[in-house]
């Protein structure tokens, strides 16, 4: 299981993803809305995730 | 991943270019889009003075960070001026993140208040018209950029406005019939009023997200929180249109806007007036009798 956290609303879900972009297709959620971040750097898309990952979610857009 | 470029991993890939890129690189090929950008458009002559419209997140603070950059090899003044509408609960955090990275990055700034400027909080304003809080907010704020930039002496006023702004208020303005403002654009600014400071987007060819890597690979201090208001805003629904197509169809926001820049000349000379009136209240240029601000300060 991959642990999903979504920065800006302090929620996680768990989620089976081989990669970044299984995660986002499964969750319905867009690559253009969210830059992903997993032990502290930034990740591309494509990254390969294993078993017991977290990643984290951080949101695009901001202000008004 | 690794980066196409060298054999580190990567932390983004383009997908308009198929390109990966480590941080490295995309600081990079970011810099050098920024600085060309600033060179091929003749955005800032040398020793002119710029105001920066800084807000404290991540568009405005990327755009102080770079120009100070292009200070240290090419000589002009810079200021920035932050505006506080007073927004209870989010503007205080913004407020603060604005002021950390500018001191950081030795910027002086001037803070100016919807509560000095208008007697009012932006939050009293729209106590009973949340619906239309982007608008009235939109109206004030530009015009105490403008004013604050006049004052100052600047010749030009820099906003951090990204790809993802430009492309929402071409769909947006076109949605509402608005002729004149789809028609008024950036690129092509005609000179209509001596007492309007030359605004300037020198992000508006950066994708959001490319702006979002750039300032969290930078460790620039800004705040990524969203506005109370702007779930009132038909930007937001716009916005996500945006992203879905270009989830689809990769290059459309780049596509939609670089349209629009090519038809924009044509657009301005049919529908912008060579000069304009000014507001019989306040004095200030307008295309009607009373202008915006003096319309929502009389409501």
């Amino acid at each position: 299981m991959i642990k999903v956290v979504f920065l800006r609303d302090k929620k996680s879900v768990e989620i089976e993803a081989e990669n970044v972009s299984e995660v986002f297709s499964k969750l319905f959620i867009l690559k253009e809305q969210y830059v992903v971040i997993k032990n502290g750097r930034i990740i591309c898309e494509d990254e390969p995730l294993a078993e017991g990952d977290t990643i984290e979610l951080f949101t695009v857009a901001s202000g008004g | 991943m690794k980066c196409s470029r060298c054999k580190k991993d990567a932390i983004y890939f383009q997908r308009q270019s198929g390109q990966h890129y480590c941080g490295e690189h995309f600081n990079s090929y970011f810099v050098k889009k920024f600085m060309r950008g600033i060179r091929e458009n003749h955005l800032i002559k040398k020793d002119e003075k710029i105001a920066v419209a800084v807000s404290g997140g991540k568009d405005s603070l990327t755009l102080a960070y770079l120009l100070k950059k292009l200070q240290a090899r090419y000589p002009f003044q810079m200021e920035a001026i932050i505006v506080d509408e007073g927004i209870s609960c989010y503007r205080h955090h913004t407020l603060a993140a604005a002021k950390k990275q500018l001191e950081k990055l030795e910027i002086d700034y001037h803070i100016e208040s919807f509560e000095d400027n208008f007697g009012k909080t932006l939050d009293s304003f729209v106590e009973n018209n949340k619906e239309n809080a982007c608008s009235s907010c939109g109206v004030l704020r530009r015009y105490i950029l403008n004013k604050k930039a006049r004052e100052l002496s600047c010749t030009k006023l820099a906003t951090g406005h990204n790809l993802d702004d430009e492309d929402q208020s071409v769909i947006m303005n076109l949605m509402r019939g608005d002729v004149i403002r789809f028609s008024r654009g950036q690129n092509y600014y005609k000179k209509i009023s001596d007492k309007f400071v030359e605004r300037i987007k020198p992000l508006r060819y950066f994708l959001e997200k490319e702006i979002v890597i750039f300032a969290l690979y930078n460790k620039l201090s800004f705040d990524s929180s969203e506005c109370p208001y702007a779930i009132y805003a038909m930007r937001g629904e716009v916005g996500k249109f945006l992203d879905r197509m270009e989830e689809v169809r990769p290059t459309t926001k780049y596509s939609l806007l670089s349209g629009y820049d090519k038809i924009l000349p044509a657009l301005n000379q049919r529908f912008i007036p060579e000069s304009i009136g000014v507001c019989e209240i306040c004095g200030e240029p307008t295309m009607d009798g009373t202008c915006m601000r003096c319309k929502i300060l009389e409501e």
